[in-house]
Formats: C-alpha cells, sequence, structure tokens
C-alpha cells in the first residue's frame, strides 16, 4: 500500500509572540522614611505652632475685649453726640488683621451699644413718663417712642449699621412692651377717665339744666322739650357707652337718669312758675287775685270755668283753638310758642307736679307782692324823707321864740313851702302832715299869733307853749308813735300843754291830729286785715259757678251757705283778735305775717282745716290752699265726685218727696175711687129697680121706647157708660148691657 | 508666644529637611529608572536573539520537511490521491515562511519593546529628577512658609505693650 507523504502543517508547532513586563524598583525606603520623618516633625511643630497660636489669639481676644471695654466712650460723652446728633468714635479697628483690634473694636462697640440702649431707654422712659402723664393715646405714644427709637438707631448706625439693626430690634422690642403695657393701662384708665368725665356730665347737665330753659329762644325749629329730650338722649347715650359694660352700669344709668328727670320737673315746674309770675305770659296775675285765686284761675280761669282763653286748661292743639288776644303773634295769628311750650309743659305735669307748680306759683306772687310793697314803701320813704326834709327846715326856721317871728322869717318859710315838692294835700300814701296845706296852715297860725299879738289879742299861748306844742305835734303826726305812746307822751308832759283852748295849742288838738295821722297808718292794718281774711277764706267762699250750680239744689245751696257761714265766722274772729292785737299795743304786723312763727294767721288757718274737713270734706294746705277743689286731676275728680253725690242725695230726697206726694195722691184718688164705687152701686142699685119696672112695664111690648127709657135712665142716674152707649149711637151695646142687668136681676 | 515662635521654626525646618529628602528620593528613584532602562534594553536584545535563533530554527525545520517530501517522494511511495511533492514542498514552504517571518517579526517586536520601556523609564527617570528639583523648592517654600505663618500669627495676635502701643 502506498504510503502517504509527510506534510508540515502549523499545528505541528509554531513561533508566537512574546510578551516581556518589565518592573523597575523606584521606590527608595530609606528616603521615604526621611521624608516621612521630616514631614512628621514638621507637622507637629506646626500643630503646636498653631495650638500656640490659638493660645495667643484668645489672650489677644481678652486684652482687646478688656482694652475696648476701658478704651470705650463714656455714658456722658455718647449722650452728649446723642444729643448732637453726632457719631461718636470707637477705639480699635473692625478691618484690622489684629485680633486685639479687633476685639478692642468690638468690646468699645458693645459698650456703646450699650450706652446707645441705656441711653434711648432711659429717653424712652422719659418720652413714656412724659406722654404718660400728658395721658395720650396709644397711637401717640407710639410715635413719642418710634421718635426715640428711630433717632437713636439711626446715629448709632451711623457707627455700625450692624449693630444699629441690632440696637433697632432692641429698642422696637422695648418699644413694643411699652406699648402693649400702655395700652392696656391706658384702656383702663380712659375707661374710668370716661366714666368720670360721664359722672361729671350728667352732673353738669343736671345742674345747668335751668340755663337751658333761660337760654332756649322760643319760636325756633327745635322745640324747649325736643332740647330737653335731646339733651336727656345725649346723656343717655354717653352714660350706656361708658357704663353699659359695667356689672353695675344700669344701676348707675338709672340713678343718673332719675337725677336728670327729677331735675328736669323741678325745673320745668320752677320756670313755669317763673313765666306764669313774672313772665310775659303771666297775664293770670292781676292785684287784685289772691295767690290762691290766681292759681285757681290756672286751672279754670279767672271764673272758675274752662273757657277758651283762659290758659292753661286750654288744649292749644285742638282743631279750631283760637288763641286769646294775649297769646297772638303779631305776626301770624297762632299761639306763641312760649304759649306753647308753657302749655305742653303744663300737659305733661302730673297732679302731685301741678300741685308743686300751684304752690310755687303762690309763693312767688306773694314774693312779687312784697317786692313791689316793698319798693312802693321805699318810694313812699324816699319822698317822705324828701319831704321830711322840707318841712324841717321850715320848722326849724319858725320854730323860735315869738317874738322873734317877723315878716321875714315868714316870707323865707313861705318860699320854702313854694320850693318844696311835697303834695298840696294829703291824699293817697301821702303822710297828713307832710303836704303844704297843713304847713300852709301852721304858718298861718303863727302869722295870726304874731298879728295878734302886735295888735293886742290874746293869743293864748305862750312861746315855750308853742314851742312845746311843735314838739308834740311832730310826735302826733308821726305814725310810727303809737295812742297809747302819745297818751303817755301826753302825760309826761301834761302841764306844758292845757287840754283845750289857748288858741289851739292845747293836748286835745293834738290827740285828734295823732288820731287822724294814726288813723292812716291803720290803712297798712286794714290791708293787712283784708289780705288775711281773704286767704283764711278761701276755698269757703262759693264761686259764682258753684252759686249758679246750686240753683234749685237745695243741699247744694245749703252747703254752699255753711261753707260761707264758716268763713264769715273765721273772718270775723280773725278780724277781732287781730284788732285787739293792734289796740292793745301787740305787733299786728308780727301776728299777720304768714312767714313769722306762730303768727295769728296760721292759727285760723288751723281753725279752717279743723273745720272744714269734717264739715265739708275739704282740706287746705299749711298756706291756707284748698287742695281739693283747686289740684290736680284727682282732686278735681273727688270735689266733682263730691258735688255729683251732694246733687244725687238732693234728687234722691226730691224723689222721694215725689213718691210721697204721688202716694198721697193715690190715696186720694183710693178714697175718691171708693166713694165713687159706692155711689156708682147705689146708683146701679137704684137703677136696676128703675130699670126693673121698665122691663116688666115696656120691654114686652115696645122694645124701642124700652132701650129709649134705659138710655134716659142711665143719662139721669149719672150711670158711667161708654159715650157712645149712653149717646144711643150703639144699639148693640145698650142691648147687651141690659141684657147682663136683667140676667143679674134674675 | 515664643514657643508658638520656636515651633514655627521647627516646622520651617522641618519643611525643608522635607523637601530635601524627598529630593533624595526622587533623584535615587531617577537613578533607578536609568539603570531599569538599560537593562530593560539589555533584556530586549536578548530576547531579539530568542527569536532570531526560532527564525533560524524554523528555517532549518521547513528544510528537514522539503527533505522528507523528497525522500518520500523518492522511494515511489506516493499516495496519487493525496498530492504531488511539488505541492507538498510549496506547502511546507509556505508554512516555514509564515513561521520564519513570525519569528523575525518578534525580534523586532522585542527589541522595539525593550527600547520603548527602556525610554520610557528614562522619562520616568528624568521626571523623578524633576521632582526632585521641585520636592527640593517646596521643602524650602514649606519651610518659609511655616516662618511666614509665625510671623503671621505673631502680627495677629501681638498686643500693645503698657505704653499701649500695638507691637
Amino acid at each position: 500500500m502506498a504510503k502517504s507523504m509527510p506534510r508540515r502543517s502549523l499545528i505541528d508547532g509554531g513561533v508566537t509572540p512574546v510578551a516581556m513586563s518589565v518592573t523597575v524598583p523606584i521606590r527608595n525606603v530609606a528616603l521615604e522614611q526621611e521624608v516621612a520623618g521630616w514631614g512628621d516633625l514638621a507637622n507637629r511643630a506646626s500643630e503646636f505652632s498653631n495650638m500656640f497660636l490659638q493660645i495667643e489669639a484668645k489672650r489677644a481676644e481678652q486684652k482687646g475685649l478688656i482694652a475696648g471695654a476701658v478704651q470705650a466712650p463714656t455714658y456722658e460723652e455718647v449722650e452728649l453726640a446723642a444729643n448732637l446728633g453726632k457719631a461718636v468714635d470707637l477705639p480699635g479697628d473692625r478691618e484690622s488683621f489684629n485680633i486685639y483690634e479687633q476685639k478692642v473694636y468690638e468690646a468699645s462697640l458693645a459698650v456703646t451699644e450699650s450706652h446707645y440702649a441705656t441711653l434711648a431707654t432711659v429717653k424712652m422712659y422719659e418720652a413714656f413718663a412724659e406722654a404718660e402723664g400728658l395721658g395720650v393715646t396709644p397711637e401717640e405714644m407710639k410715635d413719642r417712642l418710634d421718635v426715640v427709637v428711630n433717632s437713636y438707631t439711626e446715629i448709632f448706625s451711623s457707627v455700625s449699621p450692624t449693630s444699629g439693626a441690632k440696637l433697632h430690634l432692641n429698642l422696637i422690642r422695648e418699644r413694643n412692651q411699652k406699648f402693649v403695657s400702655y395700652n392696656k393701662s391706658w384702656h383702663a384708665d380712659n375707661k374710668t377717665k370716661r366714666q368720670t368725665d360721664s359722672i361729671v356730665f350728667a352732673g353738669e347737665a343736671i345742674e345747668n339744666m335751668p340755663e337751658v330753659f333761660s337760654g332756649h329762644i322760643h319760636g325756633t325749629h327745635i322745640s324747649l322739650s325736643n332740647s330737653l329730650n335731646f339733651e336727656r338722649q345725649k346723656l343717655l347715650d354717653k352714660l350706656v357707652i361708658d357704663f353699659g359694660s359695667d356689672p353695675n352700669g344700669e344701676k348707675i344709668i338709672d340713678t343718673q337718669m332719675d337725677a336728670f328727670d327729677a331735675k328736669r320737673k323741678e325745673v320745668e315746674i320752677e320756670w313755669l312758675a317763673e313765666n306764669t309770675v313774672h313772665g310775659d305770659f303771666g297775664l293770670h296775675y292781676h292785684s287784685y287775685l289772691t295767690p290762691q285765686e290766681i292759681a285757681k284761675s290756672l286751672r279754670g280761669g279767672t271764673d272758675g270755668k274752662l273757657e277758651t282763653g283762659d290758659g292753661f286748661g286750654d288744649d292749644v292743639w285742638v282743631e279750631g283753638y283760637e288763641a286769646p288776644a294775649w297769646n297772638m303773634d303779631a305776626d301770624n295769628q297762632y299761639p306763641s310758642d312760649l304759649a306753647n311750650t308753657m302749655q305742653h309743659l303744663y300737659n305733661r305735669l302730673d297732679s302731685e307736679g301741678r300741685d308743686a307748680f300751684a304752690g310755687l306759683v303762690a309763693s312767688k306772687v306773694e314774693d312779687k307782692r312784697k317786692e313791689q310793697n316793698d319798693a312802693a314803701a321805699q318810694a313812699d320813704a324816699d319822698e317822705v324823707a324828701l319831704h321830711q326834709g322840707d318841712a324841717d327846715a321850715i320848722y326849724a326856721l319858725l320854730d323860735v321864740p315869738r317874738n322873734e317871728l317877723n315878716a321875714s322869717v315868714f316870707e323865707q318859710a313861705d318860699k320854702l313851702l313854694k320850693e318844696s315838692t311835697m303834695p298840696q294835700t294829703k291824699g293817697p300814701g301821702v303822710n297828713a302832715h307832710l303836704n303844704k296845706t297843713a304847713i300852709r296852715d301852721h304858718i298861718a297860725k303863727l302869722k295870726k299869733e304874731v298879728r295878734d299879738s302886735q295888735t293886742g289879742d290874746d293869743t293864748g299861748a305862750t312861746a315855750e307853749e308853742i314851742i312845746s306844742y311843735n314838739t308834740a305835734w311832730k310826735k302826733a303826726a308821726d305814725p310810727t308813735v303809737s295812742k297809747t305812746e302819745f297818751a303817755a307822751y301826753m302825760h309826761e308832759n301834761r302841764d306844758a300843754l292845757p287840754l283845750s283852748g289857748n288858741g289851739g295849742y292845747n293836748w286835745t288838738d293834738l290827740r285828734n291830729t295823732k288820731t287822724v295821722f294814726r288813723d292812716e297808718a291803720w290803712l297798712d292794718f286794714d290791708k293787712a286785715l283784708a289780705d288775711g281774711r281773704k286767704v283764711i277764706s278761701a276755698g269757703l267762699r262759693p264761686t259764682p259757678a258753684e252759686k249758679m250750680a246750686a240753683i234749685g239744689k237745695q243741699a247744694a245751696a245749703e252747703r254752699l251757705m255753711l261753707k260761707e257761714q264758716l268763713a264769715d265766722d273765721l273772718e270775723a274772729r280773725y278780724g277781732n283778735e287781730l284788732r285787739g292785737i293792734r289796740d292793745d299795743g301787740g305787733d299786728w304786723k308780727e301776728q299777720s305775717d304768714p312767714f313769722k312763727p306762730d303768727n295769728l294767721f296760721d292759727k285760723y288757718v288751723k281753725l279752717k282745716q279743723q273745720y272744714a274737713k269734717p264739715l265739708f270734706n275739704l282740706e287746705f294746705d299749711e298756706n291756707g290752699m284748698p287742695r281739693e277743689r283747686l289740684y290736680g286731676p284727682e282732686a278735681a275728680a273727688a270735689e266733682a265726685a263730691a258735688v255729683k253725690a251732694e246733687e244725687e242725695a238732693a234728687a234722691a230726697e226730691a224723689e222721694v218727696a215725689r213718691q210721697e206726694q204721688e202716694a198721697a195722691a193715690e190715696v186720694v184718688r183710693l178714697k175718691e175711687e171708693a166713694a165713687e164705687e159706692k155711689r156708682q152701686a147705689k146708683l146701679r142699685e137704684a137703677s136696676i129697680d128703675d130699670l126693673r119696672v121698665l122691663a116688666e112695664t115696656l120691654l114686652p111690648d115696645k122694645p124701642d121706647i124700652f132701650h129709649k127709657a134705659v138710655l134716659a135712665l142711665i143719662k139721669e142716674k149719672g150711670i158711667k157708660l161708654d159715650p157712645d152707649i149712653v149717646e144711643g149711637n150703639d144699639q148693640g151695646a145698650l142691648k147687651t148691657w141690659v141684657i147682663n142687668v136683667l140676667r143679674e136681676l134674675d | 508666644m515664643w514657643f508658638m515662635i520656636a515651633m514655627a521654626v521647627v516646622a520651617a525646618v522641618g519643611a525643608m529637611q522635607k523637601g530635601q529628602a524627598q529630593a533624595a528620593s526622587f533623584k535615587a528613584q531617577a537613578a533607578a529608572m536609568e539603570v531599569q532602562a538599560k537593562w530593560t534594553r539589555f533584556q530586549g536584545k536578548q530576547e531579539e536573539l530568542k527569536q532570531r535563533k526560532q527564525a533560524a530554527d524554523e528555517l532549518e525545520s521547513t528544510l528537514m520537511h522539503q527533505a522528507r517530501i523528497n525522500a518520500v517522494a523518492g522511494a515511489g511511495l506516493m499516495d496519487p490521491f493525496s498530492g504531488n511533492p511539488m505541492g507538498l514542498k510549496i506547502q511546507a514552504l509556505d508554512v516555514g515562511g509564515t513561521n520564519y517571518a513570525m519569528a523575525k517579526t518578534n525580534a523586532i517586536i522585542v527589541r522595539k519593546q525593550a527600547n520603548a520601556a527602556a525610554d520610557m523609564q528614562l522619562n520616568q527617570a528624568a521626571q523623578a529628577r524633576q521632582a526632585a528639583s521641585a520636592a527640593k523648592i517646596q521643602g524650602f517654600l514649606g519651610g518659609a512658609s511655616a516662618g511666614g505663618q509665625a510671623y503671621m500669627g505673631y502680627q495677629q495676635t501681638s498686643t500693645p505693650s503698657s505704653s499701649g502701643a500695638v507691637t
């Protein structure tokens, strides 16, 4: 067999590329160790150095802080700079590399900041205290504190903006604390203050209420009542605002408002009374009316009746009201605002208020009258003093020994008398001795005496007697010297003058003079007596209206008569007792003055109260004013009820009388009827007999004649039958009657 | 204060000495690298020679193959179905040529690689020398720095004397 040829194959073996790596030993352990050793040494030394550096830095910091604190500006320097608005220079250097310098600056800055903060706080306290003292609002307080905060922050910011911001933050925090505290206390204080103000306001409103009345201008758009209502609402609103949230607020508000209302009522009554008596509306005041009559007229007019125009009794608001002439506005025909206001206020018064009003009016009228009397008395006194001076000058001229009286003296006396303003003659209110006629008579008497002495006629009076006469004449003419006193004077000087004769220079003449002059003084007594009697009898004298109302009413008339009798009796007893006091030389003025204690007037007022109550159920107050009739709607109603009861009693009495009369008439009538019945019975009996005769004789045969005969019989006997039967107009009825009668016969 | 300065001086000296030592170390490294580079070239040469010997061996092997083909063919033992002797020779030459060329190339590669490695090592040696120089300078700078730092610390922490002046 063939053998295969050897073949060359890569599989049988080949050459492959080599891979060779070369390692280069580059480390040198010794040197590396040396490097590490030196490095470690350097590091450790460096660490030591750094450690010591830190220690030194700390030390420098401490030194710097201490030095900075020491070298920092003082408080005074900071304050001065702040006041001047300048920044302070700080030691150290904020930007320095040196720690010490940095810390010096830092410390001084901290100290300065502290100073600024302290200073600002102090200023803030000062501003706070000042503002607190002024009681400013919290907002204003905040503004004031902000001024301090901003000013100091601004100044300090120029030193260090960062610290300035920090200071600002602290100051703002301080300011906020103060503001919050002040705000709280302010509101608390303000509430107390407002409450106090409200009480003061209420007091002023109450105190000044009379000025609201006196200052009110009538005729404006706002009425007085509206003004008062406005004041009241204003006060109420203020009190509610300031006390509304308080636990006791309601009580306080009520107290104040009650005081306001009470004062309003009081002032209203005072104002009404004042205008009634003294104002233009005071037409009810007349000099001839007593206070009681004035008060009465306020309620019902001067005649006691309520009529249009009488005043407060009228309602001026009603349609068709015609204001009286005195209450007319000049420009239009409407009631004046003043009158309307008074009317309105009066209508608002209750019974108690009207009582007080009437009493006040009476008091004011009395005061006014007294003022007028005093003024008149003062005028009289002035006039008397003037005339007395003139008279004294003339008397001094003539009051010389008779041989010194001559034509020149008389001429001077005449001249003085002529120049004097004293009245010619005695007149009302003029002293009798202070008139020209009286003095002229005196001069004439002296002239005659001188003339008689010159002609040889004996005047019967010596010069001493004339002087004594003149002296005594002055006493006699003096109204303040009573008759008793003058009588005593006469007794003491009885030898100075004769009782009569002596040419008129005698005691009798002087006594007569005293009587005349004393009578003049008695006019005052009579007036006082009349006034007192009016008051004492007030409420007892019937008014014309009462008299009219009592006409035809016996009970009412008797009541009026009894009241009048009581008035007469009290007046008479008062007059007698007062005259007795006067005649006995007592102080009748004191006794007749209602304002003096234990006076006679009060005594009789009490008597009136004592009697009037049980007799007439009338009550009078301590001034003698009738309560029942004049004051208040209740009293008026009670009075009306009393009168009505009287009228009803009278009516009942009349009714009883009428019934009695009717009963008596009935008795008479019954008696008459009984007699008539008896007579009729007799007639009927007689008639029946006659009828029987007629019936027996005529009826059977002549019935027509029978009927005629019956009719004639009826007429003759006067039997009462129906007129138609009697007259024969009703034959049927006649027949029936006859049949009935005949049946009775059967 | 003086402790801080003294330590700073020590640190400065240490830093300088450290720089010196590092410089010496780098120099030593450079020298070693240079030696390594020489050795690398030498090793490369050896490897080249090995590759060249392998090339020669390959040529010899190729010749042996051709001879064996000739011998086989000469004996008549040729297989008609498996090739002819010439073809087989060509094939043997082809394989042998390839191996030879590969071995030659390997020799070149080895040599060049060794040279490159040596150059690289030389380069590293030069770098080490530069590093040594730098380390020396750094040592000086570190020492100076430590001194400066000490001076600065002194200045920073100095406080005024009792007279108040800041020293």
